[in-house]
C-alpha cells in the first residue's frame, strides 16, 4: 500500500482517512501493543492524578 | 507544527495511524496507537499512546526494533502530530506515553523537547517524576507523560 499525502488546509495538516495496512484488531492483538497497555495501565494505577498538579515555575 | 513530517493516514475513529519511513535502511512501515486505558481526573478518558513498527507478514506490531534511517526527528514529529489529531477529534481526553524502556522514554522525552515550543502552543504536557505528575520542563528527566488539551486543568 502506498501512502498518500496528507492534505493541507491552510496551515493545518490533515491525514488521510481510510484503510491502514494492519486493522485495528490485529494491533490490539499485537503483544507489544498488549505489554504497553499493560505498563501504562499499571503506571496510571500507581501514579493516579494528583489532587493538585505541581507547578514547576 | 511547522517541522518536517512524513504523511500520514488514520483510521476511521482516529485511533490508529500509519506512515512509512524512508531512509537508508528502506522503506519501514510505523503505526502509532492509541487505546483507552483508564480514566484521570474529572473521568477524563486516558489513552494510552503505542508506537512500533509494522511487521506486515505477520500482521503484528513490534517495537524494540532499531531502523536506523536517520528520520529520528521526522519520525517523531510525525508521532507528535497524531497526538493532536486526537486530541482535537477525542477532546477532552489525556494521552499518555511512556517508553516500554528508559532510552525509549527518553526517546519520547527528545520528541517533546524537539517539539515543545509548537506543541505548548496546543497542548499542556506533564511529566511524571517520583511518583508526581507535574508540569513538564525541557531538560527535566520524566518515567512518563501525559498530554491533554491546553488548559484543561491549570486554569
Amino acid at each position: 500500500m502506498s501512502l498518500k499525502h496528507s492534505k493541507f488546509s491552510g496551515n493545518k495538516v490533515r491525514p488521510v482517512v481510510g484503510k491502514l495496512s494492519i486493522t485495528e484488531e490485529a494491533i490490539r492483538k499485537s503483544p507489544f501493543i498488549i505489554k504497553k497497555t499493560e505498563q501504562a495501565m499499571r503506571t496510571l494505577k500507581e501514579n493516579p492524578f494528583p489532587t493538585r498538579l505541581s507547578r514547576s515555575k | 507544527m511547522q517541522k518536517e513530517r512524513y504523511p500520514y493516514k488514520a483510521n476511521k475513529t482516529f485511533t490508529s495511524f500509519e506512515f512509512q519511513s524512508k531512509g537508508p535502511n528502506g522503506t519501514i512501515k510505523k503505526i502509532v496507537d492509541y487505546v483507552e486505558i483508564g480514566k484521570w481526573k474529572d473521568d477524563i478518558p486516558v489513552y494510552n499512546l503505542a508506537f512500533g513498527d509494522l511487521d506486515e507478514s505477520n500482521q503484528i506490531i513490534n517495537d524494540l526494533s532499531i531502523s536506523n534511517n536517520f528520520d529520528r526527528d521526522k519520525i517523531l514529529a510525525t508521532v507528535a502530530i497524531t497526538v493532536k489529531d486526537v486530541i482535537d477529534y477525542y477532546g477532552e481526553i489525556a494521552i499518555h506515553a511512556e517508553g516500554s524502556t528508559a532510552s525509549r522514554t527518553r526517546l519520547y522525552q527528545m520528541g517533546i523537547n524537539a517539539n515543545h515550543e509548537e506543541i505548548k502552543e496546543y497542548f499542556d504536557i506533564y511529566g511524571l517524576k517520583n511518583f508526581n505528575w507535574r508540569e513538564f520542563e525541557p531538560g527535566t528527566n520524566y518515567e512518563a507523560f501525559m498530554v491533554t488539551k491546553k488548559n484543561l486543568y491549570l486554569n
